[in-house]
């Protein structure tokens, strides 16, 4: 089984206490009002869909019940790092330095 | 201000009066625990302390973490969520100390008694019969450590007193479901 770093608990724990929540960083129009149905469209709808460094929205559903943001390959399904919800976007070499380390040998 | 907990409707307990001792030590004993009033609490930490002299108990302030006296037990699940386990005969006192603590602390204290029940999960092969349906690792799970988790897909909250003594707390609709599991796994031999 598959166990995923919960920042809040800070130990890896089984995945099925896990719910997976869609992409991370998705920004609502800070003025609905005012926003555009092109800006809404993006917000509701866009998503980036890569194929290797994919940044998720994770639920701790049947543990600590926080959300939280992950970084994971979604060609290899690893997770790379997981940090709290909030917390800024790890940069790229760090992200990169991480999946080096998580290699196998 | 509402009438007293205790003279309540008791809760439907489906246990009630079960008990099972597998093998002969027993190897894996199940009880219902004694009902009690439990509450959900949500505090910032910083007005942790205050809460803690609401309940007139310790409040632990890490995820994991329990402070088991007698009668009055808190659990930390979450960053913010504690779940409160008390006698009774505290309950009314603990709401009527937690509603004068509005003024001063912004908190949520919902009484969550009927809720969820408790078993008792004891013997050699009580780690056994857990692990047949819950993947954390309960052995290296250090004592007196507690956690929201998954058993034979239900949701659970796990208590470890020890390695051969823990508590459930599972939904009431969940028990029957769950105690017949814990027997079923509990009668599977090692190999």
């Amino acid at each position: 089984m598959l166990l995923i770093d919960c920042p809040y608990c800070r130990q890896g724990r089984p995945e099925i206490e896990f719910s997976h929540a869609g992409e991370a960083h998705m920004e609502r129009p800070a003025d609905p009002e005012t926003a555009s149905d092109a800006q809404w469209e993006a917000f509701l709808f866009h998503r980036t869909n890569p194929a290797g460094i994919h940044f998720e929205r994770w639920y701790h559903i049947h543990g600590c019940g926080c959300y939280f943001n992950a970084v994971r390959d979604t060609v290899s399904e690893k997770f790379i790092l997981t940090y709290k919800a909030g917390e800024p976007r790890p940069a790229v070499s760090e992200i990169e330095a991480l999946m080096v380390e998580k290699e196998p040998e | 201000m509402s009438e007293p907990i205790e003279t309540r409707l008791k809760p439907f307990n489906p246990l009630a009066d079960k008990t099972l001792a597998l093998g002969g030590r027993p190897d894996l004993f199940l009880r219902p625990e004694d009902e009690c009033a439990r509450f959900s609490l949500r505090v910032p930490v910083g007005a942790l302390k205050k809460a803690a002299v609401a309940f007139e108990g310790n409040i632990p302030e890490n995820i994991g973490e329990m402070s088991v006296g007698t009668g009055k037990s808190a659990l930390c699940l979450g960053p913010d969520e504690w779940l409160l386990l008390a006698p009774y005969r505290d309950a009314q006192s603990i709401i009527v100390r937690f509603s004068q603590l509005y003024e001063t602390a912004a908190h949520s204290l919902v009484d969550v008694s009927y809720c969820t029940l408790g078993i008792k999960v004891c013997g050699p092969r009580a780690r056994l019969a857990l692990n047949s349906g819950c993947p954390l690792d309960l052995e290296n799970m250090p004592a007196g450590r507690c956690t929201r988790t998954v058993l034979a897909k239900a949701q659970i909250i796990l208590l470890k007193f020890d390695d051969q003594h823990y508590r459930l707390e599972i939904a009431r609709s969940f028990a029957p479901y769950i105690w017949e599991f814990l027997k079923n796994a509990g009668k599977i031999e090692e190999h």
